[in-house]
């Protein structure tokens, strides 16, 4: 443990001494397509494929995640039983859109088109899209949504986003954490060549008891690579089969 | 230092935690059954969430049972190189996963040794507890 720990220290800091790259009006640039957890996704080995840059397997993040989650007693035993049943009842194995920030964490590529006066971000995973403007406040009365609304600000290098009017229907992460129509997200995205910091702090006063900060990074991909098609109710055959006999038998 | 920890350590957690896309591994196999089956593909499901290889298997007895294998969406193989021409109906092929725990010809997938010889994977290693 202590060896991978060096090992991907020393990813890091060759990652931090890279330029971060900026646009003509000198903001970091963002734009790119991504992805975390590399392309090593579900563990395999990134040199078996062909899509990621450069980047060793260990600097790919799904999610960083401070244990135990500030969720108050209640809500952390209703998360505690979707965990021991093996998270049958997770939405998105109904194909339904993950939120903010899981829809991050999915192993599938993302692309991140930057302009002056917003930014777009385009998830293969679920047909999920966020169109993020640079502006002040969020619109009146929103309706509330699997992925929120999204505004932006820049903190020097840092690109901000603000997310409210969340539909209470999405999980934080794989492990049963959910959430209510409450949920406010502050996200703080780093650039640093072919890598991107990522920092979500989650406030929901429906179930947590302090704000959750978790991290996450990702990796460019190689130029080419784009987002494809993913329609997840295609063929989702897994539903009457999750959670099956010999769990409901324990 | 704190960035660098925040890389580090979000590095270290995934070579272990390896992100689910769809589902979890475990509600719906079993990582304690591990299975290698050789048959003959009756069918390829080149879809989404999920793609699916049918193989007759034959038993000692000449019972025939159709076996459903699940693998990667088609984007992920594509990456890999797995092409949706790779595997056919026809083909005699040799492939590695574990069972459902419902079902007792329904399988996730993981290697297959096509007719040349040639292994590739087709799905993810098991995750015991996600």
């Amino acid at each position: 443990m202590r060896t991978a720990l060096q090992l991907a220290c020393l990813v890091s800091l060759a990652a931090h001494s890279a330029e971060i790259p900026r646009t003509a009006a000198g903001k970091p640039d963002f734009s790119g397509v991504w992805q975390s957890g590399g392309i090593s996704l579900y563990g395999e080995v990134a040199g078996n494929t062909r899509s990621t840059a450069a980047v060793s397997k260990s600097s790919a993040a799904p999610m960083l995640r401070p244990d135990p989650a500030p969720y108050q007693p209640w809500a952390a035993a209703k998360a505690k039983e979707s965990a021991d049943s093996l998270v049958k009842d997770d939405p998105i194995a109904r194909c339904l859109l993950p939120g903010v920030p899981r829809i991050f964490s999915m192993p599938m590529p993302f692309q991140i088109i930057q302009g002056s006066n917003q930014v777009a971000i385009l998830y293969e995973a679920f047909h999920a899209w966020r169109i993020i403007p640079f502006a002040s406040k969020h619109p009146d009365d929103p309706d509330p949504l699997f992925i929120g609304d999204s505004i932006a600000h820049w903190d020097g290098d840092t690109l901000v986003t603000d997310v409210t009017a969340f539909n209470g229907r999405t999980w934080l992460d794989g492990r049963g954490h959910f959430t209510t129509p409450a949920l406010h997200i502050v996200e703080r995205f780093q650039i640093n060549g072919d890598a991107i910091s990522y920092e979500s702090t989650a406030e929901d006063g429906g179930v947590m008891t302090q704000p959750w900060t978790t991290h996450m990074s990702f990796t460019r991909l190689k130029p080419g690579e784009r987002p494809l098609e993913y329609e997840c109710v295609e063929n989702n055959q897994d539903i009457p089969h999750l959670a099956g006999p010999q769990v409901k038998a324990k | 230092m704190k960035k660098c920890l925040v890389f580090c350590l979000a590095g270290v957690l995934a070579a272990v935690v390896p992100a689910a896309a769809h589902h979890s591994f475990a509600a719906e196999y079993d990582a304690n059954a591990p299975i290698t089956l050789k048959g003959v593909v009756t069918k390829v499901d080149w879809t989404n969430p999920h793609t699916y290889i049918y193989i007759d298997v034959k038993d000692d007895s000449g019972n025939v049972t159709n076996w459903a294998m699940e693998g990667y969406p088609p984007n992920t193989l594509r990456r890999t190189g797995f092409t949706r021409e790779l595997v056919k109906p026809g083909d005699a092929i040799t492939i590695t996963g574990w069972r459902a725990r419902d079902s007792a010809s329904r399988a996730a997938a993981r290697e297959i040794t096509l007719q040349d010889g040639r292994k590739v994977y087709l799905g993810p290693v098991a995750q015991p507890t996600q």
